[in-house]
């Protein structure tokens, strides 16, 4: 890992391998190839660093409301009490081995009575605290060059020199440590609060203008979202992603669901969906982010005996919908209900679609199974006033037998305040709806 | 004269063909119809209905919907003339009936796509016009694999497209007494050939009345085999 310092770049942190190979942080990255030629340089970003472990933070806080920060190499969970809930310890541990998998994260883990202890155990790579060697209680520079002159590299062999002779001998911090590490003082480390709003992020290693790393992007970021929503114990009631262009505006959508939403492959279903319609083309871009502006309450399915098998309907009904919904905009994915207005055109309403929703009357009155926009046509009537032939002579009957369906709402709602609706048969045998306002006709719609 | 082997062979193909609807039939809705129809319009398969506006098509499509239990419906029209009180009128639930108002043909087509492999959708009824080969295909699969019956309204212009349908059905309006809509039958599952089917309807309630078989010829003027 190396950073641009003045004029050269240098070193910062390296591998395992690498510092086998003579590579430590401070070294010019000239001087860190000449070392190791196949050494792979990337590039320290310490606030791309700072927001992935927040997130992490995010994430772990579903173990144990207790996290703490030694930023940027680990992070600490208390987890008194909190091992019943999975079972063991070790399924604790196993666990968060899991998640962190998931999450793309190659991790050393480590257990221990109290904070020092673990991290000193997940530093030093080893099963017992004796074994781990010196350097893994993170001392001083000085420190080490003397514990290593004294020929003690392990904890074991500093745990055994007598305590009193070492504040004379050694800095503060070691002192300070091997108390802790007794349990006779504690540790402190900065607690870590899990942010309000969720948002997770992905930096590029460079613009790029591929759909691919994109919709890979969104992908891994809704993964990223459901172990941080499973921390909370709620589902994502809306999304806001945003595209973060190279040059210009970022480019943004957001979609609100129908229902908290916590698995991953849902959440990238509809993030991808969305994409999809999101005109990327010829622009550049630098990193994906996607927001949880709302959160809703996850409700744990029903194990009820009869009820099950509905729910499981209902949830997979609401999938639809919020796919649809997501792709195609909130408008488009509806249901109708009928209103009490008189107008045709305002006889019903389009709300949004919920799975149970009580169920519709059908209108008094027979009604066409398609409408069009009115257009005008030429009527003969008989003396009764029932039209009886239409455009180009062609002969209609009424069917409306005795009055016409007359639609009366009220002067005061504009100049077609009344209007009267006739049933016609053309020629053909084909059923329409025509409409009279004043002295004129049009088609309305089709039975 | 064939040999058994082949005349066995053929038996099997029969059957396969008749064996598509393991999914079963969803009801019309009109007793005589699904009785010609062998049980009604096939669930897991793609039904398409050829007609002008105002000659049945609608009216056919959403009695199936109003058919449907413990499941929702859709609705897919891009054209935007679907009028939900008048589907109700017909019995469609509209508290149960899924309605996607979108203008845009490629995303309304994904959105019918979508639709229609949704296991908890009964029936999907669209009016998309122009498929081609492969989205007629397509549609297919995705009716096969949700098990609901995809009704296509399509125009009669569209007939001598390729189509993957299990039933095409061309509906008409007739002059006569009352309301009269014609429904032939141009292919049926076991490559049986079926006579039209002369439906007359209630004009206030648009419930059918009678329904009578039709001889293949078009000209209609005998209409002797009323049946109730």
């Amino acid at each position: 890992m190396v950073e641009l310092r003045g004029d050269s770049v240098m070193v910062v942190d390296a591998s395992d391998l690498a510092r086998a190979a003579g590579v430590r942080p401070g070294m010019t990255a000239t001087a860190a190839r000449s070392l190791a030629p196949e050494l792979s340089l990337v590039e320290h970003k310490p606030q791309a660093e700072a927001a992935d472990f927040e997130a992490l933070g995010a994430t772990l806080y579903r173990f144990t409301p207790r996290v703490f920060f030694d930023s940027p190499r680990a992070v600490l969970l208390d987890i008194t009490g909190c091992d019943r809930l999975f079972g063991t310890v070790e399924g604790l541990m196993a666990e968060v081995h899991s998640v962190l998998a998931r999450l793309g994260y190659a991790a050393r883990l480590g257990l221990g009575e109290n904070a020092t202890a673990a991290y000193t155990l997940a530093l030093g790579k080893t099963g017992a605290l004796v074994e781990a060697p010196v350097s893994a209680l993170r001392l001083e520079a000085a420190d080490h060059e003397h514990l290593e002159a004294l020929g003690v590299r392990r904890v074991g062999e500093l745990l055994a020199l007598p305590l009193e002779s070492l504040p004379a001998r050694f800095s503060d911090v070691l002192v300070a440590r091997l108390r802790e590490l007794r349990g006779s003082a504690v540790e402190h480390f900065t607690a870590f609060h899990p942010p309000q709003v969720l948002c997770e992020r992905l930096e590029f290693e460079g613009p790029t203008d591929r759909r691919d790393a994109l919709m890979f992007a969104m992908q891994r970021l809704a993964v990223a979202l459901e172990e941080r929503l499973a921390a909370l114990g709620a589902g994502a009631l809306a999304l806001e992603a945003s595209l973060r262009a190279h040059e210009g505006p970022p480019l943004t959508f957001s979609m609100p669901l129908g229902r908290p939403t916590r698995d991953s492959r849902s959440l990238a279903a509809l993030l991808l969906g969305r994409l999809e319609s999101v005109d990327t083309a010829e622009r550049w871009f630098d990193g994906v982010e996607v927001r949880v502006p709302v959160l809703g309450p996850i409700r744990p399915p029903q194990r009820d005996l009869f009820s099950g098998k509905d729910a499981a309907k209902e949830r997979s009904i609401a999938a639809l919908v919020d796919e649809l919904a997501g792709r195609l905009g909130a408008d488009a994915v509806v249901r109708a209900e009928l209103t009490a207005d008189p107008r045709p055109e305002r006889s019903f309403a389009y709300r949004p679609f919920v799975a149970e929703a009580a169920a519709s009357a059908a209108p008094a009155a027979p009604r066409p199974v398609a409408v069009f926009e009115p257009h005008e046509v030429s009527v003969e009537c008989d003396a009764a006033g029932l039209p009886i032939r239409w455009q180009h002579g062609r002969q209609i009957s009424a069917l409306t037998s005795a009055f016409p369906e007359r639609v009366n709402f009220g002067w005061w709602r504009g100049d077609d305040a009344e209007r009267d609706y006739f049933m016609v048969r053309d020629e053909a045998g084909a059923q329409w709806w025509l409409e009279r306002r004043g002295e004129r006709w049009f088609i309305a719609g089709a039975f | 004269m064939f040999r058994p082997a082949l005349v066995g062979k053929l038996e099997g193909l029969r059957a396969l063909d008749l064996g598509g609807q393991a999914h079963g039939c969803l009801s019309t809705g009109v007793a005589a119809l699904d009785e010609h129809l062998g049980g009604g319009l096939p669930c897991g398969a793609v039904t398409e209905i050829f007609g002008e506006t105002g000659g049945g098509a609608w009216w056919l499509g959403l009695c199936v919907l109003a058919q449907v239990q413990g499941k929702i419906n859709a609705v897919i029209e891009p054209a935007g003339s679907f009028f939900p009180p008048g589907a109700a009128s017909l019995g469609v639930d509209l508290s149960r009936l899924l309605v996607v108002r979108e203008s845009n043909r490629r995303k309304a087509l994904w959105a019918l796509e979508r639709v229609a492999r949704e296991k908890q959708v009964g029936a999907t009824l669209a009016a998309m016009g122009n498929l081609t080969d492969t989205e007629a295909r397509r549609l297919q699969l995705a009716a096969e694999s949700s098990g609901q019956a995809l009704i296509l309204l399509r125009s009669p212009p569209e007939l001598s497209r390729a189509s993957w349908g299990a039933l095409r059905l061309r509906v008409r309006s007739e002059p006569g007494p009352g309301r009269c809509i014609v429904v032939e039958v141009l292919r049926v599952r076991g490559a049986r050939i079926l006579r039209p089917m002369l439906l007359e309807l209630d004009h206030d309630t648009m419930a059918v009345r009678t329904s009578a078989l039709l001889p293949h010829r078009t000209d209609h003027a005998g209409r002797s085999q009323s049946a109730g």
